[in-house]
């Protein structure tokens, strides 16, 4: 899987995770009614990211690679997502 | 022995002020299947040694050209580095320990030396090959520390096979590994540390007193920290032992590494910044944990 750094911002800024960018990596906390849930972060090594990192980086999400998709092509939306973790008993 | 895997390559740090001298060592100590780091003066050698956990051995001339024609700081070297790991194998390789430049004390500061200059390519090779043992010795005594340690961490936090659930996700790898060895679903009968290093992950300790660069109140490593390495194409990647969603890629050990400790450090300093933010129960385990490992 492929993914650009400028992809990683656009789908953080998406979930509304607040985040924190420093010139090596981009960390931030899911936030939902005022309560972090998730840690979330990106280390910014390449402007592509090798395959690893965006796989991590999906992990870190909690998201099956199908989802990720759904997340990346727009077809999920913050309120989708949010719905997801609660499947998986992520959030309560 | 140019094909060794990484579990059978001890990783030296070489210490040499000439360079055709470092290069020829650096050399020759691959050829006898070693991973070879070079410095050519005591501060770089002690900024290799602080940012390189892997380091098993460390093979020192003691003449490093700084201060006089007397110099002897490849002596101070060895015994900052005595302080700081006292296990670690040092190995003075000089010229010194044939002209009496040293006295016993200085030579009990080494695990072993060799005159340099006044041995055979057979008697070298000989040495390197007794150096790469004991290498290794200290490697598997570490390793087993380092084993010991997350064990302690996995049980005190309750994390017991998180390693493994989170990479299984990313390496189908590890699967086949598990059913190789006849594991069961989560990898039992097989070990999850043993698992890990058969899909190119090991285990290190990044030694106490290890600073986070570039964080906020400053963060230093109370104790020694378990991290997974593992080489993937041009970067290595360093993961946090027992919360692998915190990982950090550099283009080698140390710069991996250290950007693992900078992320630590600023997420502790997120947690700390903002304390009367609730959090989930998972990020209350995740802020206990830096707490526990940073200073």
């Amino acid at each position: 899987m492929q993914l650009t750094t400028e992809e990683v911002l656009h789908l953080l800024q998406e979930l509304d995770v607040e985040l924190k960018e420093e010139a090596d990596e981009v960390r931030g906390f899911l936030t939902i009614a005022g309560r972090r849930v998730l840690a979330v972060h990106c280390p910014l090594v390449r402007p592509t990211l090798p395959d690893g990192m965006a796989q991590r980086f999906r992990k870190a999400l909690k998201l099956s690679e199908a989802e990720f998709e759904d997340l990346r092509n727009g077809a999920l939306g913050r309120d989708d997502y949010l719905d997801l973790l609660r499947e998986k008993g992520e959030l309560r | 022995m140019p094909g060794k895997a990484w579990g059978e390559k001890p990783v030296a740090l070489v210490v040499e002020d000439r360079e055709d001298l470092l290069e020829l060592r650096l050399e020759l100590l691959n050829q006898m299947g070693f991973h070879a780091i070079g410095a050519a003066t005591y501060a770089d050698a002690l900024r290799e040694f602080r940012s390189t956990p892997a380091i098993d051995i460390v093979i020192t001339d003691i003449d490093l050209g700084e201060s006089s024609p007397y110099d002897r700081s490849g002596l101070t070297l060895a015994r900052e580095i005595k302080k700081r790991r006292s296990g670690l194998p040092v190995v003075g390789y000089s010229a010194a320990f044939e002209e009496g430049d040293l006295n016993r004390a200085d030579w009990g500061v080494f695990d072993r030396h060799l005159s340099k200059g006044r041995s055979s390519t057979d008697q070298i090779r000989e040495r390197f090959g007794e150096w790469r043992r004991i290498a290794l010795d200290y490697r598997r005594g570490w390793l087993a520390l380092a084993r010991a340690e997350l064990k302690r961490l996995q049980t005190k936090y309750e994390i017991t096979d998180r390693d493994v659930a989170f990479f299984r996700d990313l390496l189908p790898e590890l699967e086949g590994a598990s059913h190789c060895a006849g594991g069961g679903e989560d990898g039992e009968g097989v070990g999850a540390d043993e698992l890990l290093q058969r899909a190119g992950y090991r285990l290190c300790l990044v030694p106490g007193e290890a600073v986070a660069d570039g964080v906020a109140p400053p963060a230093r490593t109370r104790e020694p920290v378990p991290v997974w390495l593992r080489q993937e194409g041009d970067l290595c990647v360093a993961e946090l032992a027992g919360y692998p969603c915190l990982y950090a890629a550099g283009d080698d050990e140390a710069g991996a590494t250290a950007a693992l400790l900078r992320l630590m450090g600023r997420y502790r300093a997120d947690f700390q910044s903002s304390p009367a933010v609730p959090l989930a129960p998972g990020l209350e385990r995740l802020r206990d944990f830096l707490d526990r490992l940073l200073g």
